[in-house]
């Protein structure tokens, strides 16, 4: 009667007695299994035979002392002693983080202009088809950044915040019209007027030329913000002549014609955005103070409990 | 040095956690020869495993304040190895270099003491032939091995100084010791007749 092949359980099983390893029952069971299984005990004598040939190697002394000199250890900068920290620490730092983290958010969201109040702001700037945003678009507002008088660049450039842009501020309240720019007709085809008419040549006109016509429509655009009354320019206001150009004189020039004549927006809607940024000011000037004080309260009363406990 | 009690190693560290420099110098006196021959098993030739052991010991300064009354040979070999195997990935070393600068060294201690010429070519040839089954192993089998069956480790301190668990310890271990018996049966003509492995 053949014996069983040994398992990789078996072999487990030899390393560990071998080691040394086994609780006594263990043990017997083992001894018990190389007294009655040839392969089992093949398997101990083969291991035994490795290890013994592995140990008989014969050890490399160090050739040499590997003791650092004194200059080797002044060279080397040494670790500062751990902290025995407690198991709240990690917490507490995290709320610190988090704390900071939220305050710095706090603070850039009342500094910044909020989008909501821009669009209440110029309800009236829905004066065109909606617009979408193309290359075109894309270098003709870095146009617009570079021809700023301020030389502050346009508040939002990004494609998206353009197209959610264009968007929120062509639906007009309650207007049930359909927007023009839901036509089918793509956008390339409905600024080749515009591109046509500013240009020499006949046929398509190419978005270099596109471009230059839209940055002279631009700088026209810009001479007449400079030309405008002495006001404290505030990003609603630099925005809003923007779009007035972005709607009229690059994208829908050919719609113009379609699109009804729209009143012009509101003087006042810049005046209420510079209120509301005058108040984020005044708000945040307010918290600023008190945050960084409670800030540091929390600082203090985390730091003090752990620094006694730095161990000596 | 190397009779240094576990109180006396235990007192050095004390001492050399508060700066003592002949305190560290005495622990690396009494460990280095257990870290070369980690190391140079590792790596297969001399002047790495001194680079590397060097290495070692100084990284092992820099950090002694943070070490907390775990072995401290288990703490300073697991220094040792994790430098082996960083040398390893750098160099991609070839096993034939290493049997080379072995057969240069001319040092290889032999097992027999009194040998004829051809005892000790044979017998420098088996070293050569087990080194270099040593180095076909992957690098954390290698590690393992060494320190298990050559370096005589117990599980738990391989355990610690490989960083892992012990199941891992003795998988690695099996798994070593069943590729390293396949390669030696490849040179069994070698070994001698009582370490005929089948």
């Amino acid at each position: 009667m053949s014996m069983p092949p040994l398992t990789e359980r078996d072999e487990a099983l030899i390393a560990d007695y071998l080691a040394d390893a086994l609780d006594a029952p263990q043990r017997a069971l083992v001894e018990q299994r190389l007294a009655s299984e040839t392969a089992f005990a093949a398997e101990l004598r083969a291991q035994e035979r490795l290890i013994a040939l592995l140990r008989a190697l014969p050890p490399r002394t160090a050739p040499r002392s590997f003791a650092l000199t004194a200059q080797q250890a002044q060279a080397v900068p040494r670790a500062l002693p751990r902290l025995n920290r407690p198991a709240w620490w990690g917490l507490a730092s995290a709320a610190v983080g988090l704390l900071l983290v939220g305050g710095l958010l706090l603070i850039s969201n009342q500094a910044r202009p909020q989008p909501s109040a821009q669009v209440a702001a110029a309800p009236t700037q829905a004066l065109s088809p909606a617009p979408t945003f193309t290359e075109a678009d894309a270098a003709v507002m870095q146009l617009q950044g570079d021809l700023s008088p301020q030389g502050t660049p346009a508040p939002s450039a990004s494609p998206v915040a353009m197209e959610q842009r264009a968007l929120t501020t062509v639906q007009p309240q309650g207007t049930p019209t359909p927007l023009p720019s839901a036509s089918p007709v793509p956008m390339e085809q409905r600024a080749l007027p515009t591109q046509v008419a500013n240009s020499a040549d006949p046929g398509f006109g190419t978005a270099p030329q596109a471009i230059q016509s839209t940055a002279a429509s631009m700088a026209e655009a810009e001479a007449a913000i400079m030309s405008a009354p002495a006001e404290e320019a505030t990003p609603a206001e630099e925005a809003a002549p923007m779009l007035e150009d972005e709607g009229f004189g690059i994208m829908s020039a050919p719609s113009e014609e379609a699109a009804p004549a729209l009143p012009p927006a509101p003087a006042q809607a810049p005046e209420a955005f510079s209120a509301g940024s005058a108040k984020s000011a005044f708000n945040l000037a307010d918290a600023l103070p008190a945050l960084l004080e409670a800030l540091l309260r929390l600082l203090v009363a985390l730091f003090v409990p752990v620094s006694s406990s730095i161990s000596p | 040095m190397a009779d240094l009690t576990p109180s006396d190693e235990a007192r050095l560290i004390q001492q050399a956690q508060a700066g003592s420099l002949d305190a560290f110098n005495a622990l690396v006196e009494r460990h280095q020869d257990v870290v070369y021959n980690v190391v140079y098993r590792m790596l297969g030739d001399e002047a790495s495993a001194q680079d590397a052991t060097q290495e070692a010991f100084i990284s092992a300064y820099r950090k002694f304040a943070s070490f907390q009354g775990q072995h401290f040979r288990a703490w300073v070999v697991r220094i040792a190895s994790n430098q082996a195997l960083d040398m390893l990935r750098r160099n991609k070393r070839r096993p034939a270099e290493s049997l080379e600068d072995m057969a240069a060294d001319g040092d290889l201690p032999l097992a027999d003491a009194s040998p004829s010429p051809e005892q000790a070519l044979q017998s420098r040839e088996l070293q050569q032939a087990i080194q270099q089954c040593i180095e076909s192993l992957n690098p954390e089998q290698r590690l393992t091995l060494i320190l298990c069956d050559v370096q005589g480790l117990s599980y738990q301190e391989v355990a610690e100084s490989t960083q892992a668990q012990l199941g891992t310890v003795k998988s690695r271990l099996a798994r070593a010791r069943q590729a390293v018996r396949h390669c030696l049966q490849a040179v069994e003509e070698l070994l001698p007749a009582a370490y005929r492995l089948s």
